[in-house]
């Protein structure tokens, strides 16, 4: 990998090394917290709305959990979408179908199934942390996370005294370590509540959304600005914990990351 | 729109046009709507530029790679005008750029065997030695993320990069087989790399 570019880049700006923060939006709040989980040189990092279930949120396209929802009988491909008539499943949710479906397109929708819950491999509860863990040391916090706050800041993050890596890992990440298949986090009732119900011989597919529906799908994502919504995240590599707590309010909305067919093509679990 | 018009990217009257236009003519000509308004934008950034009004320009610039980021935002992915609407809010974005109040430089990277790409700003007097590393998410795009969090670092002093990885938009412009991989430190850490 080339890293001149950006080292170059870095250099030529005169940033202070001790100086660097991530701020990753949505999805992107998944991808800094992983980041700064395993790279003790970022000194501060916004998680902005950050996904932390990650078939949760995948599947909040759909409305369902196709694994919990659809047999493999009722199970459809991207072939099969076409089948379907459009007042059954509308062409805006067959193409969210075309999207989702992974993209070598033979599998079909109950592939979703290989997507884990937890955001990452590295140890994920809801709502079991109460909060920051005590005695953390700040790692940073970025403004108050009020709604009327900053455009970037809308968490706080907090780090634990720096424990080196060798150090014992948390309960959580070890025993995660030891299974192998470790226990999905406990989670609160998603889209998977809604059993599809316009279904007909010959043309399976999900419930018709309707736009009170897809309304629902856009506002869901709320849940992540609950004042109660909070993360423990343990680094197996820096031995560290994050308890992030993700703050009310807040100006970014999920619908920006909704609905967009672009998946196609990109999302591969390996 | 929201952070859009707070930070350059639309008018909240051009918004709210866009808007009646879609709903007179149903939601399918949504992108067709916002590229309308992103060529007319584009259209009257070069006319200003032209003029040698670089200011107007650089306005205008920006709210058309805002509008073209619109228009594609709802163009199904197998629409052939959606890498071209793409390409053409890039195209607009760093035409604004060249004529901002920012030192703009963009920025490219290889990470397994992907080019990744990002924009490096800074105002032209950093407050200090600090600087912001932003991604956007799922479906974001370097350009919108410039709206949502660059443009408010810069006016705070804060050096911002604009990073992109495996997965989204701004690198399936340049790697038609890219996709998201859960270990997303692999394409993070390489971006905020120093010596």
């Amino acid at each position: 990998m080339d890293l001149s570019v950006v080292d170059m880049a870095v250099n030529r700006v005169g940033v202070e090394h001790s100086r660097v923060a991530l701020l990753g939006i949505s999805f992107g709040g998944y991808f800094v917290l992983r980041a700064t989980a395993v790279d003790d040189r970022v000194a501060a990092v916004v998680a902005n709305s950050p996904v932390v279930d990650l078939r949760a949120y995948l599947t909040s396209f759909f409305r369902f959990d196709p694994e919990q929802m659809l047999t493999a009988d009722e199970d459809f491909s991207i072939v099969g979408i076409d089948t379907i008539p459009d007042e059954e499943m509308p062409p805006t949710q067959k193409e969210m179908a075309r999207s989702l479906i992974p993209p070598l397109r033979t599998a079909e929708l109950k592939a979703m199934s290989a997507i884990p819950h937890a955001a990452m491999p590295l140890e994920a509860t809801w709502g079991a942390t109460g909060g920051v863990v005590a005695g953390a040391k700040p790692l940073s916090v970025l403004g108050a996370g009020r709604a009327d706050a900053e455009a970037t800041v809308h968490s706080s993050v907090a780090r634990t005294a720096a424990a080196p890596a060798h150090r014992t890992p948390h309960p959580g990440l070890a025993r995660a370590e030891t299974s192998q298949s470790p226990p999905v986090p406990p989670r609160r009732p998603l889209w998977s509540d809604r059993r599809p119900t316009h279904r007909q011989a010959g043309h399976r597919g999900p419930p018709q959304i309707s736009r009170r529906t897809r309304m629902d799908l856009l506002s869901a994502p709320a849940r992540h600005r609950d004042p109660s919504c909070r993360v423990l995240l343990s680094s197996p590599t820096r031995g560290w914990q994050f308890a992030l707590h993700v703050m009310p309010g807040g100006r970014h909305s999920y619908a920006t990351a909704l609905v967009n067919p672009l998946i196609a093509g990109m999302f591969v679990m390996s | 729109m929201e952070d859009g018009a707070d930070y350059g990217g639309a008018s909240v009257g051009e918004g709210l046009w866009a808007a009646a236009k879609i709903r007179d003519l149903g939601v399918e000509s949504w992108p067709d709507v916002f590229a309308a308004l992103g060529d007319h934008q584009q259209q009257e950034g070069e006319q200003r530029a032209a003029s040698g009004h670089t200011r107007s320009a650089h306005d205008l610039y920006l709210m058309a790679s805002n509008s073209y980021r619109a228009a594609e935002y709802f163009a199904p992915i197998e629409d052939h005008r959606h890498i071209q609407l793409e390409l053409r809010s890039r195209d607009a974005f760093r035409a604004a750029m060249q004529l901002s109040d920012w030192s703009f430089e963009p920025l490219e990277i290889v990470v397994d065997d992907q080019r990744l790409s990002g924009y490096c700003l800074a105002p032209h007097q950093p407050r200090d030695g600090r600087v912001l590393l932003a991604v956007s998410g799922f479906d974001g795009t370097l350009e919108e993320t410039h709206l949502q969090v660059g443009v408010a670092g810069l006016q705070r002093g804060w050096r911002v990069v604009l990073i992109s990885g495996h997965g989204p938009m701004d690198t399936l412009r340049l790697n038609p087989q890219t996709h998201f991989v859960p270990d997303t430190e692999r394409w993070i850490c390489p971006w905020s790399t120093w010596p």
